[in-house]
């Protein structure tokens, strides 16, 4: 008997981990430093720094590497069970929340972790510890002339009606490289049916599309772009803080609150050392240190949620259908479908 | 009053302990087996989850240009995890062909459809894992092909919701043993509580209270009741034949001794011998002591019955006192003592209770006071009243006089050291006393300093 399952045969990196591709690499805290443990995070070491600095300095006797990657790279290093890394800190909720399920995660109990509200930890394993609005981007030259977007389907309107001005000048996440990219999508189709007209529209339009928040800010900044959708707020705001050219524009028909969320894996050879870390992460004072030095806004910030429609993606099982294998295949198809014309 | 050293085990305790014990097995057997209720519904309710997520995602299945499609349900797989944080474990086969989910998670042995899924539970990644499976067949191409769903679910939500049922439970049944446990210690004392009024009442009667008890007492204590009341009044006839046959040989020994008393007096007047004399002398003192005992056994025997079935009626204290000096100013007289009567009462005042019994308390103690003064004394009576009470109080000048406690004067048969060469049978001042018990009245023997000893009567007035 043959049965016949339709595959996406478009890009098909979900088979064997074949390595982790390294971005960067630092190492916090003094040389003579005792204990050292690694963290293994897809955070811009830019925002991340300022809290690693500081438990560093309140503890010399600890070093911490840092380790950037993306989170689909981070996701199978896990998986696989080749990482020893001591800390897992990802915006990938649904690759974490996998992670955690199929018990690569250990337990952490503390006072700290006590304190949390309810909807920033599952299981006493998976830790949010920062908040992140998704965002649109737009070049303030290209919307000189047009209404700034209320909603997506005004976003839609406005390309449709100006395709000179969007033309080869719109970006988003690669949702087949990025992880990050892939929730934010499967968010906004479990939100409403405009996301797939807007990304057929954006697809007709030879939308160009990002691995990451970075590149494509670099690109509206300089005007190479007329705007990007879903891209991370914290990112955005401290671009758009620096540079005249950046609107950030929060769509009024719901805005995706993302989490940023952190475990100690099971093979762990340090996890005492993370958790000291992981309770200063989570504390009132490293939740300052984050927001105020590092731009990555607090669980504590009640601002985020105050956003209007804000739609907070549930750190709950829910976030493990769109990683199904078929479901997923399913979604890249459609997608691949609307973007990729 | 009540003896407890020859108690064992009392009755209170021993009920309050099967009672304690009885609650604590009911306790025990109602919290089983409503954990075991509490457990069942909670598996219930989980069984009930997995088999409505099992089905949602069964009625996602679409087949579109021969291929099968799948929309795992959002949702369904949130409210899966969302009670107790439960990791899910699922896998969807097309008949043995393995199509998406975890593919080590062994297969179920058997399926259910879609109305009666088969529940398992098995051990998985060392959790144990609550699983539902359920197939259903599809044509595909014209190909019936079963699609087989199994789906799990850590037992974290079972266990969290059981420790707070549990919790509550617990709660619930240790109030309710608390609650039991109270009202069996009250039931126990309620019941018991005759039984105490019982002991209470018989407890509280006089010594000389032989009636029958006529206390209300529960059906159960009758036999105790009975059994009591026959042995009183065994115990009372048995004292009365002997107060009768007391009373009855004093009466037959008085009339002869009489008798010989008078005829000893006559031998006495002609008899001139001094040693004859003597003889005759220590003979009628001899008989006249006899004498005076048997009249205060008579006196005793007739207290003791009066006390059962006193005849009270008013009588007058002043009128009564005076009475009883007018009869002894004889004896008085003879010997050169002088009876003088103090009052401080009204002719009027009158008492409710038996005469005769006053005058037998009255008689003795005056008896008593002239046959211990010394000659050419004086015994005053003096009476006072309060509102509550009266008193008597009759004064003398004993001859010989030395200090003995009170109270052994007042007991039957036991005499003053200095009375032994009177006459006198040692039962004068014990009537006296049960005269006033009687009487609901008191006896008070006080020595005074001159050489007085003062008897007082004291009576209530109501």
């Amino acid at each position: 008997m043959r049965i016949t399952v339709v595959i996406a045969a478009l890009i098909c990196w979900w088979g064997p981990a074949t390595g982790m591709t390294i971005e960067l690499e630092r190492r916090f805290g003094a040389e003579q430093a005792i204990e050292d443990f690694t963290i293994l995070s897809s955070t811009d070491i830019e925002l991340f720094a300022p809290v690693i600095e500081a438990f560093v300095a309140a503890r010399p006797d600890v070093a911490i590497q840092y380790v950037l990657a993306s989170s689909r790279d981070i996701y199978s290093e896990i998986d696989s069970g080749r990482g020893r890394h001591d800390l897992v800190i990802s915006s990938a909720m649904d690759l974490q929340m996998k992670l955690v399920n199929d018990g690569h995660a250990d337990r952490f109990e503390s006072p700290v972790t006590a304190g949390l509200p309810d909807w920033a930890i599952w299981r006493d394993q998976l830790f949010g510890f920062a908040v992140e609005p998704i965002v649109l981007v737009v070049s303030r030259r290209d919307f000189a002339a047009l209404p700034t977007p209320a909603s997506r389907r005004h976003f839609l309107d406005i390309i449709r009606s100006n395709p000179e001005v969007f033309r080869n000048r719109l970006m988003t996440y690669d949702v087949n490289l990025s992880g990050t990219g892939f929730l934010f999508a499967t968010q906004d189709a479990r939100q409403s049916d405009t996301f797939w007209r807007l990304s057929e529209v954006m697809g007709s339009m030879g939308t160009r599309l990002s691995c990451c928040s970075g590149e494509m800010l670099a690109r509206v900044e300089s005007g190479e772009m007329a705007a990007a959708y879903n891209v991370v707020g914290s990112y955005a705001q401290a671009r758009a803080a620096k540079h005249g050219n950046i609107k950030v524009v929060h769509l009024e028909d719901y805005t995706n609150i993302l989490l940023r969320t952190a475990f100690i894996p099971r093979r762990s050879p340090k996890s005492r050392q993370a958790g000291e870390f992981l309770d200063f992460l989570l504390s009132r004072r490293g939740q300052v240190i984050l927001e105020t030095q590092g731009g990555l806004p607090s669980i504590f910030n009640s601002s985020i949620v105050e956003i209007t429609n804000a739609k907070p993606i549930g750190l709950n099982t829910g976030l493990l259908v769109y990683l199904d294998r078929l479901k997923r295949e399913n979604f890249l198809r459609e997608w691949n479908a609307a973007l990729v014309q | 009053m009540i003896q407890t050293s020859t108690v064992q085990l009392s009755l209170r305790n021993r009920l309050l302990v099967i009672l304690a014990f009885l609650v604590a097995i009911f306790s025990l057997v109602l919290f089983i087996s409503m954990r075991t209720l509490t457990g069942q519904a909670v598996s219930a309710a989980q069984d009930g989850l997995l088999k409505a997520a099992a089905v949602s995602i069964l009625e996602k299945v679409r087949i579109s240009d021969g291929a099968l499609f799948f929309d795992l349900p959002y949702d369904t797989f949130t409210i899966l995890g969302s009670i107790g944080e439960d990791r899910i474990f699922y896998r969807i086969d097309a008949n043995s062909a393995f199509l998406t989910g975890y593919e080590d998670l062994p297969i179920s042995d058997s399926y259910g459809d879609e109305r009666t899924p088969a529940f398992a539970s098995i051990d998985y990644q060392g959790e144990i894992l609550r699983v539902a499976a359920i197939e259903k067949p599809v044509l595909v191409e014209g190909q019936s092909i079963r699609i087989r769903v199994l789906i799990g679910q850590t037992s974290n939500f079972q266990v969290q919701l059981l420790s707070q049922l549990t919790e509550n439970l617990l709660i619930i049944v240790v109030s309710f043993c608390l609650f039991a446990g109270l009202l069996a210690a009250l039931t126990v004392n309620s019941m018991l509580n005759p039984i105490r009024r019982l002991a209470d009442a018989v407890g509280r009667r006089g010594p000389n209270d032989l009636r029958r008890v006529d206390h209300p007492t529960p059906q159960e204590l009758a036999p105790l009741m009975t059994a009591l009341n026959d042995f009183i009044s065994r115990l009372s006839g048995a004292l009365k034949q002997t107060e009768i046959f007391i009373a009855e040989a004093a009466h037959h020994i008085r009339t002869p001794l009489a008798t010989v008393k008078s005829e000893g007096e006559l031998a006495l007047r002609k008899v001139r011998k001094p040693e004859n004399r003597a003889h005759l002398r220590n003979i009628v003192r001899s008989v006249e002591q006899a004498n005076r005992s048997a009249t205060q056994l008579l006196d005793h025997a007739m207290v003791l019955y009066r006390m059962e079935q006193p005849e009270r009626r008013m009588v007058g204290l002043l009128q009564c006192v005076n009475d009883m000096v007018f009869n002894f100013a004889p004896s008085a007289e003879l010997r050169d003592i002088e009876i003088t009567v103090d009052s401080d009462i009204s002719q009027e005042l009158e008492l409710y209770l038996d005469q005769t019994l006053l005058e037998t308390a009255l008689r003795n103690l005056l008896d008593n006071a002239l046959k211990y003064s010394a000659a050419e004394t004086t015994i005053s009576i003096s009476l006072n009243a309060s509102p509550d009470s009266c008193r008597i109080s009759v004064r003398n000048r004993p001859a010989t006089m030395i200090e003995i406690d009170p109270d052994l004067m007042t007991t039957r048969f036991s005499r003053g050291a200095n009375a032994t060469d009177v006459v006198g049978s040692g039962l004068g001042l014990a009537i006296v006393r049960e005269v006033m018990m009687a009487l609901g009245g008191a006896l008070e023997i006080e020595f005074e300093k001159g050489g007085h000893l003062c008897a007082s009567l004291s009576l209530s007035r109501r």
